[in-house]
Parts: structure tokens; sequence; C-alpha cells
């Protein structure tokens, strides 16, 4: 049993009152009796008692006083809840991937309403053990098998939303393995997707809702010869009415451009926005983070997915150094990258260059005698005279070497290097084949299953090794040439403070000690921080469990992320597909069963009232 | 007397019981009981010489065959009980659901017909502060005609002074008297102890025995009083203001206990006989008392 409301208990100030009035005013009756002495006697014996006792057969003030407790019980609102459960267990799932934090009412979200008619469930049943489990994309207990109510209704309130996409079918598995060792149980199952109920008795929460929702996604930019840099976003309609709506566009956090857009039900339209010239942009980026924004302006039942944001490069221009003799279309496919500035330099310059101020330095051929102190590095077809010698140099950690081979059929493996063009192989002449060292990780084999090519985090900065000529291969005629100058130029240059600059929700982050950091400080969407010590070399973050944009800031380095809102979760007119089987009773419904809608008992009280002043009434009536 | 108080249940059972006295008759009526005279009877007393002028009818001739001298046989003489029943008709007598003064009636009527029935004498006595009414004598089946309508015209108003109005009533004979009574009267329970064995004493000295019959209303009995109440006496009008309690109550029944115990204390020192009575009992619960009390007997 509840109440609502609590302010009129202050109303109880009025019983004293009562009191006071049956005190002043006793009436008094007159009954004849035979004959007073013994009455006397006994009178005498109780005289002592204290005034209170002439209350004590005082039904009057005592119907009265119950009276406005009921009256004041009434004004309270009080309301009942269920009763006891039938099931000894009951297994309690909430999705609560990104869909559930869409508006299922004006001020709830389907999360929310998943929370309340768990909680009010749990506060309802006695005698019952309970086990909590959330699923995004996979699912976790929270409680196991407790009968603490108090514990399990927290536990189902602290259940927040993740911008995971996920639904109950990842559950299904672990479900069938609980509750195969229960006797007696129920699963309850709150979500607005799909859900794999095969062989368990359940009861599905159906809280997927119609309604409107419009998303943006896909928020790219591109960056022209002349520095002007273009900018598109896609804008899908998810609702079943046509959406127009503006969609503003940021850089960083301020507003650059407007634009209108209407969308018809069910389909996607491109928002082109103002380009940004080179300087403006420049100017617009100074001082601020460097990332653009879109966002839809109308408001729908799914909030989260109408902000998608997008990393701009830093500002500061990558600039590449490519030492080289002769390699022009090495050059060519450096600009790949996008870099604006590619210094070319011949290896006898190259000792005059200032190495500092590139983020990338190419060594085609060559090796330095002394190893800049930062900036990432490709040695391609490094000297086989060089890095033979037992040196106590720079280069002992860099190469191991293995083999030189006069022809080899070198072979992809796979990782980031090589994504795309995995299980790829060609020929070439002149290979040296490398022992890969511990930092690195090989993208090429050779052959005799020698490494010709590495890549990883040396000492806070990527190095990559090609360990032949690309002259003397036909891989740069091939079409994967160019995939593969992309992703190991994306490797190398981004300085990798992390892997990517687009992680999905819930993916786990791998931070990368650059330069000679030691700490590394995340901020969440939120804008709470979390500091890490970078002493290991490597940091996992895992807490990507909200959309928006993360910042890695390090000593020697900031880097941006984005945890783009997951499309498939935005579809609001999915249907709910729940998959069960004949021997099992599965019951889909849009309100918890067996509970608990609050049963108000405000007219029974009322009624138990008007019962009272009826029989105080009566009662009085006989007195007189 | 608007209740109906003697009605034909009321009879059932008197017949087969009888009073018993433990008094000696003197003087008086013939009748059934015994007495110390000697006279005709069927009941052997005593041999005695005979004596010129004797009636030779009632020598032994047996007893002359063996002693060979002339005896005469002595037989006891049977005379008429006295009953005096003495009437409390106070105002506190007209109280009660059933009505104390409707049981007194109904037991003073319920003596007097045992009484009548074995021949005894009754005299009827009302008394009521310093006023006392004294019915003439009943005998026989007739006089308890005259003795009903007598106890249907009782008026019950006044106060109590058991020891002072008998005082005014005249015992010329050894017999029996039963006082009917709620013995409340003026003054506190101990005081009302003390008149209760001035009474007994004095009819004690008066050759009477006594029993008296206590008679009490279930509401003095088991009291259900609530609330704020002013309890007015009815005999002498003072009102005492008290707040009813469950409490007060238990208090009142263990008072009433303790008066009830002194006066059967009392009774039973001045060898009187004592039956306590509601005056919600039946006349058949009365017979029943009686018997238990050694007061009546069945034949």
């Amino acid at each position: 049993m509840g109440i609502i409301r609590l302010w009129p208990v202050a109303l109880a100030v009025f019983i004293p009152g009562i009191i006071l009035l049956y005190l002043l005013k006793q009436k008094v009756v007159n009954q004849k009796i035979s004959a007073l002495n013994l009455w006397k006697e006994a009178y005498e014996n109780v005289q002592a008692s204290t005034p209170w006792e002439k209350f004590r057969n005082n039904i009057l003030m005592y119907m009265q006083i119950a009276a406005l407790l009921l009256l004041i019980l009434a004004l309270m609102s009080p309301y009942i809840t269920g009763s006891g459960s039938e099931y000894s267990n009951v297994l309690i799932i909430i999705d609560n991937s990104a869909s559930m934090s869409g508006l299922y009412s004006e001020d709830e979200s389907k999360l929310d309403v998943a929370k309340e008619q768990a909680a009010d469930y749990v506060n309802s049943n006695d005698g019952t053990r309970y086990t909590i489990m959330t699923v995004s994309n996979t699912p976790e207990l929270i409680i196991s098998g407790s009968d603490d109510k108090g514990r399990v209704s927290d536990a189902v309130n602290n259940v927040e939303t993740t911008d995971i996409v996920g639904s109950l079918d990842q559950a299904a598995s672990m479900v069938q393995s609980l509750v195969a060792a229960w006797k007696s149980y129920k699963v309850i199952a709150f979500t607005d997707s799909s859900a794999n109920m095969q062989n368990i008795n359940c009861e599905v929460v159906d809280l997927s809702i119609q309604g409107n929702n419009g998303a943006i996604q896909s928020l790219s930019h591109t960056v022209s010869e002349d520095g002007t840099v273009k900018v598109m976003a896609r804008v899908d309609n998810y609702g079943s009415n046509s959406l127009n709506t503006d969609v503003n566009l940021y850089i960083g956090n301020k507003l650059y451009d407007i634009q209108n857009v209407t969308v018809e039900a069910g389909e996607s339209s491109i928002v082109y926005f103002k380009d940004i010239a080179s300087g403006k942009y420049n100017s617009i980026l100074a001082g601020n983070t460097p990332y653009l924004m879109a966002e839809l302006n109308s408001k729908d039942m799914l909030a989260g997915d109408n902000i998608v944001y997008d990393i701009l490069d830093n500002g500061s221009e990558n600039k590449i150094l490519l030492v080289t003799d002769k390699n022009t279309f090495l050059e060519k496919a450096l600009k790949i990258s996008g870099s604006q500035t590619i210094d070319k330099v011949q290896p006898k310059d190259a000792e005059a260059a200032d190495i500092e101020e590139y983020s990338l330095v190419v060594y085609d051929g060559v090796l330095p005698g002394e190893l800049s102190e930062t900036g990432n590095i490709i040695f391609i077809n490094p000297p086989a005279s060089d890095v033979k010698k037992e040196t106590e140099g720079w280069q002992k950690d860099i190469f191991i070497y293995g083999k030189k081979s006069k022809s080899s059929v070198i072979r992809t493996l796979k990782g980031n290097v090589t994504e795309y063009i995995e299980d790829y192989s060609f020929s070439s002449l002149d290979v040296l084949g490398f022992k890969t060292p511990k930092w690195a990780k090989a993208f090429f084999e050779t052959g005799s299953k020698l490494s010709a090519g590495y890549l990883g985090n040396y000492n806070g900065r990527m190095v990559a090794v090609i360990g032949f000529d690309l002259h003397n291969t036909d891989f740069p005629l091939q079409t994967e040439f160019p995939i593969f100058m992309y992703n190991l130029l994306r490797e190398t240059m981004s300085a990798r403070i992390a892997e990517k600059s687009v992680y999905n929700a819930g993916e786990a982050v791998s931070i990368q000690k650059k330069g000679k950091s030691e700490k590394v400080v995340v901020t969440k969407p939120d804008g709470t921080k979390e500091n890490y010590n970078l002493e290991g070399g490597t940091v996992v973050f895992a807490d990507t469990i909200d959309a928006g944009l993360y910042s890695i800031k390090e000593d020697d380095g900031e880097m941006y992320f984005i945890v783009p809102f997951p499309e498939e979760e935005s579809d609001v007119l999915k249907e709910t597909v729940i998959t069960s089987d004949k021997n099992t009773k599965t019951d889909v419904n849009k309100t918890l069963s067996g509970s608990i809608s609050k049963k108000m008992v405000v007219l029974p009280v009322l009624a138990l009232l008007l019962v009272l002043l009826m029989a105080e009434w009566i009662v009085y009536r006989k007195r007189l | 007397m608007e209740e109906k108080i003697f009605d034909g249940s009321f009879f059932r059972g008197l017949d087969r019981v009888k009073l018993v006295t433990r008094i000696t008759m003197q003087g008086g009526r013939s009748g059934m009981r015994k007495s110390a005279a000697k006279g005709s009877s069927v009941e052997f007393a005593d041999f005695r010489e005979y004596v010129p002028g004797d009636d030779i009818r009632r020598i032994d001739w047996n007893t002359y065959g063996r002693m060979d001298k002339l005896f005469v046989k002595l037989f006891v003489e049977e005379r008429e009980a006295y009953y005096s029943v003495i009437i409390d008709t106070s105002s506190s007598m007209d109280f009660g659901t059933p009505s104390k003064w409707v049981c007194a009636a109904r037991l003073a009527g319920a003596i007097s017909y045992m009484a009548l029935n074995n021949l005894d004498r009754v005299r009827l006595s009302a008394i009521c502060e310093d006023k006392i009414i004294n019915s003439s004598d009943f005998t026989g089946k007739q006089g308890f005609n005259k003795a009903m309508s007598w106890l249907g015209n009782m008026e019950f108003e006044g106060k109590t002074d058991l020891y002072k109005s008998i005082r005014g009533i005249p015992f010329n004979q050894k017999g029996v008297t039963v006082i009917i009574s709620d013995l409340f009267s003026a003054g506190t329970t101990d005081e009302n102890i003390e008149g209760i064995a001035d009474t007994i004493r004095y009819l004690r000295y008066m050759k009477q025995e006594v029993l008296v019959l206590h008679v009490l209303s279930p509401e003095e009995m088991e009291p259900s009083l609530e609330g704020t109440i002013g309890l007015e006496d009815l005999e002498t009008g003072d009102i005492l203001r008290v707040t009813a309690t469950s409490h007060l109550c238990k208090q009142y029944k263990q008072v009433l206990d303790r008066f009830l115990g002194k006066v059967k204390e009392c009774t039973k020192h001045y060898q009187a006989h004592y039956i306590p009575v509601c005056s919600n009992e039946t006349v058949d619960t009365f017979i029943y008392k009686g018997i238990r009390s050694g007061q009546l007997e069945s034949f």
C-alpha cells in the first residue's frame, strides 16, 4: 500500500481539538440505581485515575477521531499494489539498447516505463527470488537470485540506457541456461525489438510505439585542393509522416549554417551545407574543437539520433617528408593521405631537413644516421647492408634481420593495414625478411614465414617497415595498392592515440601512448573525464556506451573519436518480433500483467468514512 | 402491579417441597410441626406411670404384662409453625429488570404457599422506613388467596431501615421469620452489615428462626455502565458523578462480592439462614437453592 500525497497529515492537528472538546464538554446522563453505597466505595478506589480515564469508554470521541483519520487517509490518495507471486524465481530482462531511450509518452522513455513496471512488480510480489538482466549487445546480470526487494528495486532503477545496438536475441542462450536450473519461474522481458524466447516461459512487454522519428546520419566532409571544405549529411525519416526540419551545422561549437530539408516517410535525403572557404574554415576553427556537428531542429521520439559528428583534421596540417632518390610514384601514392604538403628530399639532404615539423617521414631505400625523437616513420626497402649490421644503434630495435630472398611471394596478413585486401599475394624480387619486433605486427609475410612488412607503436610513434622495393613488384599496378597505401598512411599518420576515429557504441578503444606521455584523459560526451596512467603503453577504454564525441588527451597529443548513434536503433516503425515455440508459454503484452497498476482505494475509504459517520449518528441519537 | 406475579408455572414444584424448621413449636394451634407438648398424635414420645384420672384407653397392656405395673403411652403434640414474612418495600426494591419487587413478591408467595400447604400460619409484613404494614394471619389454603391479594397491593417507596422497622413488628411466639430484602440501606456497607447483624440478633432474641432471602437484580450483580454518568440513589436521591469504565465496574464487583461475603458471614454467625437470589431467577432455582441450603425438603 502506498500514498500519493502527504500534506493531509497536517490535518491531524485537529485530533487534539476533538479530544479537548470532549475533555471540556462531558455530558452527564443520570442513571438511577438502587443504592449508592457500593458504588461510592468502588469509586473511591479508582478516583486517583487520570483525566484521560474519562475517554476510555467515550465511543463517540473515538468514532470522530477515526472519521478524521479516515478523511486524512482519503485525502492522501492511498493505493494498493498486487499480492504474492506464484513463482519462486523471476527473471526480469530489460533491453537497454539505444532505441529504449526513445519516448514512450510525453515525459517517459521506454526504459523509464520498463523500470517503473519492473520495480512495481518487484515491490508488489513477495516470496520470490529475482534475477535482473540487462541486454544491449551482450547480456549482463545485475542481480542474481536475490529476495531483497529493496536491493532489487534499486538495481532496476539504476539501469541506464546505452547507445548500443542490440536486442534480446543475444540473451536467449543465457536465459535458457538460467531457467533450466529453476523449477518454478517466470521470465519478464521488456523490449521494443526482437526477442528469441524459445523454450522459455515468459511474458514479453512490448514497448515499441509508433511515432515520428527523423535521424541525421553520415555527416561527412571533403577538402578540395584549394582548401575549401564541402560538408554533407544524410537525413533519414523513420517515422510514418513526412518530415520537414531545419538542419543546423556547427563547426566546433559555433553555428555555421542552417539548411531546411523535407523527407518523406521511410525515405532519406542528402543535405549539402555551404562550402567552408579555406580561410574562413581556419579562422572558425581557431581555438575550437576540430569537429563538425549537424543537428536536426525538430523534436521527435528518439533524440539520440538527431545529432551527428564528424572529425575534421586538427587544423595543424599533416606534413610528410619523403626521403627518396627517384621514387615519383611513391610521391603520388602518398597524396592519397590527403596531406597538403609532401616534401621530397634527396637522402643526402635529409639531415638538413627539419624533421620535427613533419608528422610522417618516409625513408625510401635509405636510413637516417640518427633517428629523430618524434614523428612517424615508414622505412621502405632499407639497405640490407645497414640492417644486417649487429650495431648498438637505433636500428637494432627496429630491424631484426632474418633473411634476404632473391625473389619471394609476399602474402598479406590480416590487420588494419591490410583491411579490404586480406588474402592477397604478389611477387617481389630482393625481399628482406625480418623477424617481427615485439612492438610491431606484421602485415606482409614472405614465403619463408618471415615478415616483409610490419607496423607498430615504437616509443610513442608509429613505425612501419617494408622490406622490398616497390619497383621490384607489380603491386603498385594492382587495384589493391592504393587501398594498401591509404591504410598504411592512415595507420601511421594518425599518430594513433586510438586506432580509429569512429567506434561503435560499446566497442573498446585501445589508447596508445604517444611520445613521452604518461597520462591520458578521456572526456566523454557528457563532459565527465576519466584519467588513466600510460605506464603500460596501452590503455583500453571501454565506456563507450553513449553516442557522441569523445576526446583523448595525452601530454604529447590529442585526438577525437566519435561514437555514432546506431542506425539500426532509429527505426521506430520496426515491428517487435517475438520468437517462441509451442512447448512453452509466451505472452506478449503492452503492460506487464500480474501487476501492478496502482489501485486507488480512495472510494472504499470514503465509503468506510460514510458508514462510520452514520454509525456515529446512530450512537449519538441513542444517547440522547 | 402491572406485572403478573403468579402464573401457572409458579405453583409447579411448590407442592412437592415443604419448609423445614429447626425450632420446636410452643403454643399455637395444632398443626403438622413437632412441639414440646405431649398430646394426641401418632408419634410415640414416652411412657409414664398411670395416675388416677388418666385415660384408661392409653394404658399399655403389654407393658403391664411384663412389669406388672400400669403405664400410659405419651404422644407428641403437633402444632402449627408461625411464619412471619417481612418484605422490604423501600424504593430500592423497585429496580432492575425484572424488578426486585416482583421477585420479592414471588418469593413471599412461594413461602406462603408452602407454609399454608403445611397447615402453618403465615403473616406478611411490608416494611419501609418507620412504616410497617402487617397483614392478618393467614391459615389454610383459603388464606393463600388472601395472601396473594395482599402481596399484590404492596407499594414500594421510601427508605429502608431494617432494624428500626423490624423492631415495630410484634413477635408473640416462636416461629420462623423470613426477610426478603436487597439489604441496602443508607450509610456505608459496614453500617449496613451492622444493621443486618442487629436485626438478626433481635429476631433470634425473639426466638425466631431467621431466613434471609437477599434479592439483587442482574444490573446490580453485573453492572454494564459506560461514559460519564450521574448515579442517582433511588432512596436518597443522592447523585454520584462517575466516569464508568471497565475498571470501575470491576472494582464495584469486588466491593459487592465483599459485601455479600460479609452478609453471609454475619447470618452464619447468628445462625440465620441466607439465600442470595437474583431477580431474574425462577422459583425453581429458588427451590433448588432452598433444598441445597436445607431450608426446603422435598417429599
